[in-house]
């Protein structure tokens, strides 16, 4: 049942992504893009992870290369790292945009795998109810994206400030939040 | 502005799931109505005393605090109470001893075989650790789960019912944790598990909201709490109580199977990993904190329970009992 239910929610993901997709593909009415150019793009990231019993936050370096698919439309693959400890994410998403002038906001969706939900902290209390219903949480995650502050400047560069990722580990979708703020994030169009 | 999540709450009166039938309401009444008042409140002053004269464990890895005063958690004089308890009644006790790790959890354990289903096993739980003496928290439960067990001597059930007296909940449901990691509970097929049930109040206001969950204002009922797997007993313990006038439970059920980032409110117990298991489990309480302002206080005295209330819980937690394990005509 449990699967079921998250089938359907990745499923319902999709479909939106690609309605989205389709419907800023229609309205799309400039023509900057440039189809198969690369992205690559360094930010830093705030990430907290809460479960019915913890909570834990960290900040971390995030690395990607994107490709413009279509003219609103890129996929993206990347790796965050957490410095202390070393901890690290790798992610694929998909993300769908829209140009009004240099404003170019856009939403996605992410998937991948990650070790950095890690809920220590400094007391016993609540130490082995927490590691009792985190044991089997797995590592992979789902989150939507969205980027509402991203502005480019001459073709060439890319400032994105507070990007949003809410999600979850893929496993028991719900039982565990993942929440991450891009603080901020320069893309280098190539 | 506050946040007030009554979405996710539903409160079971409004419930549209048709209610199962209970079969044997009389019997079930017979057993609710054998619980004996005047055994309850002397129980709660004899165990509230033996956590006074005790001397409390170490809290070393546990922070000490004005709602978690971890140096005066007691319990090793009452592990002995109620073994000795049980074991007066005429029951087996075993004390399940579980972690390899200080603080070492002391569980007592004693069972009524089930006549039909003897592998269906019931758990009845409360916790018997308490910082200072602990009259409400959770004395009132200790006593109500002593008072059902010597009631149901004298009753045969279709299934096994077990009580669990779990230790160390207060430092965060070591005991019940250990107990059902270490695979002691394999054979539970569900659960009732009390959490103070002992104060009340008539006053407006006396009941605070519960972490944006709006409640009735008068702290003068037994929550009842539910997930997805114990919905329909959820209902049924709240029907039955309404139809007989037992007690006065207000049923929540806490949304899915309760073990959600948002919902941790509705997993402060010794039920929560029954919940995060499958297994179907109800919960019982009178609010704690978002009632009780002697909660984890030198105050938490016998004066402050009420002692109809007390009666009144015990007596839907047996009727609960009851149904679950299946009394026998």
């Amino acid at each position: 049942m449990e699967r079921e239910k998250n089938k359907s929610v990745l499923m319902l993901c999709i479909l939106c992504l690609l309605l989205s997709f389709m419907a800023t593909s229609s309205y799309t009415q400039e023509t900057g893009y440039q189809e198969n150019k690369i992205e690559i793009a360094l930010g830093y990231n705030f990430l907290i992870n809460q479960s019915v019993y913890g909570f834990n936050s960290s900040t971390g370096l995030e690395l990607s290369i994107a490709r413009q698919i279509k003219q609103s439309f890129k996929a993206e693959i990347g790796v965050r790292m957490e410095i202390d400890p070393i901890l690290s994410d790798g992610f694929i998403r998909g993300i769908v945009s829209q140009r009004f002038g240099t404003w170019r906001p856009a939403i996605g969706l992410e998937t991948g795998m990650t070790n950095r939900t890690h809920f220590e902290s400094s007391t016993n209390l609540l130490k082995e109810s927490r590691e009792a219903t985190l044991k089997d949480i797995g590592y992979s995650y789902l989150s939507t994206h969205i980027e509402p502050l991203s502005f480019q400047f001459k073709k060439k560069f890319n400032l994105s400030l507070l990007e949003l990722d809410i999600g979850s580990h893929f496993k028991h979708l719900g039982r565990t939040m993942r929440a991450q703020i891009v603080l901020v994030r320069i893309k280098k169009i190539l | 502005m506050k946040l007030r999540f009554i979405a996710i709450v539903l409160m079971l009166i409004s419930c549209s799931k048709e209610i199962p039938e209970i079969n044997n309401h009389t019997k079930v009444l017979e057993f609710a109505q054998s619980i004996k008042t005047e055994n309850l409140y002397p129980l709660v002053e004899k165990i509230y005393q033996t956590h006074i004269n005790d001397i409390p464990i170490s809290n070393e890895g546990f922070p000490s605090d004005d709602l978690f005063p971890s140096d005066h958690l007691t319990r090793s004089a009452a592990v002995g109470f109620v073994a000795k308890e049980l074991r007066d009644m005429g029951y087996q006790v075993d004390t399940v001893i579980c972690g390899n790790q200080p603080p070492i959890a002391y569980n007592i354990v004693a069972e009524i075989k089930g006549v039909a289903n003897p592998n269906s096993v019931i758990l009845v739980g409360c916790h018997l650790d308490a910082f200072y003496g602990g009259a409400d928290d959770n004395t009132t439960a200790v006593a109500a789960m002593l008072e059902i067990a010597r009631a149901a001597r004298a009753f045969s059930f279709n299934k096994t019912i077990r009580f669990v007296a779990f230790d160390l909940e207060e430092f965060g449901s070591l005991g019940s944790t250990r107990y059902i990691e270490e695979g002691h509970a394999k054979d539970v097929s569900a659960a009732l598990v009390m959490d103070l049930i002992g104060y009340s109040s008539n006053q407006a206001g006396s009941q605070k909201d519960v972490m944006g969950i709006k409640m009735p204002s008068v702290g003068d009922y037994l929550i009842v709490v539910g997930n997805e797997n114990s919905a329909e007993l959820t209902q049924q313990i709240v029907s039955f109580s309404h139809t007989y006038n037992i007690s006065k439970p207000l049923g929540i059920l806490a949304p899915h199977d309760g073990v959600y980032f948002m919902s941790s409110v509705f997993m402060r117990s010794d039920h929560g990993l029954l919940w995060y298991k499958g297994l179907p489990a109800v919960f019982f309480s009178d609010g704690a904190n978002f009632r009780n302002p002697h909660y984890h206080k030198p105050t938490d005295r016998p004066e402050t329970i009420h002692q109809d209330f007390l009666k009144n819980n015990t007596k839907l937690i047996a009727a609960s009992l009851a149904i679950l394990a299946e009394i026998q005509l």
